[in-house]
């Protein structure tokens, strides 16, 4: 079930009212069952995935908790833990590989398609493997709990992928009454998100569809302004996907940190990691990247660290070349980054803007690999460097592109007011969010009807599910 | 929490309010649009009551010149096709039209890609949503997506997402305001490229949806349906499979297929063509003289109230 669906929409009061009217003991028990019926509705088998994921990280977290538990059982855990995923990242470019036409047999249900959510909820299970076996977090052994933790409803679909710190406690914690401040909060994240899944990215996906889907027959200006574009779909997507999860989980009384920070404003792309996918960043950060060593230690080992833990980060995206090649490139460019004065930078501003463009074009660039087939990267690559002005403009004489190069700029613009509205006054936006007013409620049925008006209402998936 | 819902109560019924307000002032203004795709429309599904009418896609639009089928038949014709437009919006033009009049002959012209194989990214119902007047109108909807009956209750929704392409139109002429253009026929002049590949070679796939929409036409107007297929650049190999279920839908009820792809005269001359896909207008004009032939012995055996 998506969070742009109908069934969504409906779903989620039902759940709320029964959420808070039912007695507090089995509200972990409801929470439960609503998060199997919201994973499990458009494929049931799905369900195998996640009772192998809570079966073997219960075991694992069981395993680790008993004292002095050596490092092999760690291991053996968390390899138990993500052989589904892996199996299925792996398996796709060995079918492609060696059966171009498809395999001859399928799962019954499933059909080897990828397990929506596996990504996520696996390493969320880690994550809490992990922090058991290091003693950050205690085991709780009621197996509701820990299904709850795996499969939490607002992020089993698609993340964020939360840290065992930042939500085991608030499952086996007395969460007491419905808080108010928190449930407008949420709604209001629910209604900014959908406006941009809705508004925002799908609009920029008709154009990005349009010029990457083909990119051999347009110039050179059209494809990088079509990388610019996917840009900003990507994070408006995710952004949005990332504000209804947050705002999901706020209604049911649990707070969820952050999962974007104004990406557009980093200095550098190692700081635009710590803005875009906070979630997936901070997991690496805390479960490869320092446990390889981190930054304490000598420079060719950080900087080999950091190569390391890029590519785990594009083959958790999809065991390919051209994510491999995504993760590599930013992984280059972080660890170059270290060898520049940033910090002598960040106080010109003129440097401080020309090389946060910069950073711009460098993450639109990379995501010329953000595909699942290399050939397609190729062809982008090869346009943008080789064709200059010769080949098609995105045909802006026609009045559908017209319109929808307006329905991007304006969508754009709301986007970019909000964002410099809290990167430069930060403050006064959060007695905005806070705020219950006249104006922000008018705000926020503002944005409602321009969903209404300008949404793309047909899309309807989230680019994030794939992975 | 009570508070909580109550704001969210008055939310919703300001929204509520507002949708209707909003999608009441959108209705009038689509209706009364004369340019553009929806001026289009609301010519063909209010003023149109031309003897013979022709529907399909954009190589409907571009391939049957109306004059001529005119000249050889000596009946007036309009050309109702459009842009992108398959099976699901004509099923529901013919519907709407046949509502007000009976027309003596409908040419209908298929295409593979947007009547029959299954690709549901082309299922674009939006033209579908605007017909206030179809009396089938919320079950064509709700057959292609099960919760259009619950989408349809917002006044916003049929009009969203082409509010600003209707305001462009009003500065701007797009292919339907083509001076040029007569009884709905829109002329292309390009010459294609001697080099042009048409490497088009789609997987057969029926959708039944659509399968079923062109069944359903088949019954309800068998007596006055020709089928028509347009002229391709290369050879297609595939060609009768793709047509074949609709022959057989066709079949009982003797309605003509006239499957017109891979004929000589276009296979190969650039000089006829417009775009791989597209003839040009001398293309056009040679075309529907082919097309004329066919109607006018048609119209010999199925003499109608002429």
């Amino acid at each position: 079930m998506s969070f742009v669906s109908l069934y969504f929409i409906l779903f989620l009061p039902i759940l709320c009212i029964t959420y808070w009217l039912c007695p507090l003991r089995w509200r972990n028990s409801l929470l439960l069952v609503a998060s199997v019926l919201f994973y499990m509705l458009p494929h049931p088998t799905y369900g195998v995935m996640l009772v192998w994921v809570w079966a073997s990280s219960y075991l694992a977290v069981r395993w680790v908790s008993r004292d002095n538990p050596p490092l092999s059982r760690l291991w053996v855990g968390v390899l138990g833990v993500l052989l589904p995923m892996l199996f299925f990242k792996i398996k796709a470019p060995v079918v492609d590989a060696f059966f171009p036409q498809g395999l001859p047999t399928g799962i019954p249900g499933l059909n080897w398609i990828f397990p929506l959510g596996l990504s996520c909820y696996s390493l969320q299970a880690v994550s809490l493997i992990i922090d058991v076996y290091k003693g950050r977090t205690q085991r709780d052994p009621s197996l509701v709990n820990h299904a709850l933790y795996v499969s939490f409803l607002p992020t089993v679909t698609s993340g964020p992928i939360l840290h065992s710190t930042d939500l085991m406690w608030q499952i086996t914690a007395n969460r007491g009454g419905f808080d108010r401040d928190m449930a407008f909060i949420g709604t209001k994240r629910l209604i900014w998100g959908l406006f941009l899944k809705v508004v925002v990215a799908d609009r920029f996906g008709i154009y990005v569809n349009a010029v990457l889907g083909h990119s051999t027959l347009y110039n050179s200006p059209t494809v990088f302004i079509a990388l610019l574009c996917y840009t900003v779909q990507i994070y408006c997507d995710f952004a949005g996907y990332s504000q209804m999860a947050i705002g999901t989980a706020n209604l049911l009384g649990f707070d969820m940190p952050e999962n974007f920070r104004r990406p557009l404003f980093s200095m550098g792309l190692k700081e635009l990691w710590t803005r875009w996918h906070i979630s997936l960043s901070s997991w690496l950060r805390d479960y490869v990247y320092i446990p390889l060593g981190g930054s304490r230690c000598k420079t060719w080992r950080m900087c080999l660290n950091l190569l390391a833990t890029f590519s785990v980060s594009g083959m958790w995206h999809g065991v390919r070349l051209s994510y491999l090649c995504w993760g590599l490139g930013n992984g280059l460019m972080v660890m170059l980054e270290h060898f520049l004065p940033l910090k002598r930078w960040r106080s010109k501003p003129v440097i401080r803007i020309f090389y946060s463009i910069l950073s711009i074009c460098i993450m639109s660039l990379l995501l010329a690999f953000f595909f699942d087939h290399i050939e397609q990267s190729i062809d982008i690559l090869r346009v943008l460097f080789t064709k200059g002005f010769d080949g098609g403009w995105i045909m802006i004489d026609t009045i559908r592109t017209k319109a929808t190069l307006i329905a991007m700029a304006g969508g754009f613009a709301i986007v970019a007011m909000r964002d410099i509205y809290e990167e430069f006054f930060p403050t006064a936006l959060a007695s905005w969010h806070k705020g219950r007013s006249a104006v922000t409620f008018m705000f926020y049925i503002i944005l409602i009807m321009l969903v209404l008006v300008f949404g793309v209402m047909e899309t309807g998936q989230f680019i994030y599910l794939r992975f | 929490m009570k508070k909580f819902l109550t704001i969210i109560v008055a939310g919703f019924l300001i929204v509520t309010l507002l949708d209707q307000l909003i999608g009441r002032g959108l209705e009038k203004f689509f209706s009364s649009a004369t340019v553009g795709e929806q001026g289009h429309l609301n010519h063909v599904l209010k003023d149109v009551d031309a003897p013979i009418l022709v529907f399909g896609t954009s190589k409907a639009l571009h391939h049957y010149v109306p004059q001529v089928i005119v000249d050889s038949t000596g009946m007036e014709c309009y050309n109702c096709g459009f842009e992108a437009q398959g099976i699901m919006t004509n099923y529901a033009l013919i519907r709407c039209i046949t509502q007000r009049y009976q027309p003596q002959l409908i040419i209908y012209d298929l295409d593979y890609h947007y009547d029959i194989e299954y690709a549901p990214y082309t299922n674009n119902v939006v033209n579908v949503r605007r017909m206030s007047k179809l009396t089938i109108r919320d079950s064509l909807l709700n057959a292609i997506d099960p919760w259009a009956h619950l989408r349809m209750k917002s006044r916003i929704y049929p009009y969203n997402s082409a509010l600003i392409e209707l305001v462009l139109n009003r500065f701007q002429n797009s292919t339907y305001d083509n001076p040029e253009a007569d009884r709905g026929y829109i002329p292309q002049h390009n010459v294609l490229d001697q080099d042009a590949i048409d490497n088009w070679n789609p997987p057969i796939a029926t959708d039944t949806l659509r399968l079923n929409l062109i069944a359903n036409l088949i019954e309800r107007y068998h007596d006055r349906l020709i089928f028509f297929s347009s002229p391709t650049y290369q050879h297609q190999p595939r060609l009768d499979q793709m047509y074949a279920t609709v022959k057989k839908l066709a079949e009982p009820y003797d309605v003509p297929i006239y499957v017109l792809g891979n004929d000589s005269i276009f296979m190969d001359k650039p000089e006829l063509w417009d775009d791989i896909r597209h003839l040009n207008d001398d293309g056009a004009r040679i075309y529907t003289a082919k097309v004329a032939h066919l109607v006018k012995l048609w119209l010999k055996t199925h003499p109608g109230d002429k």
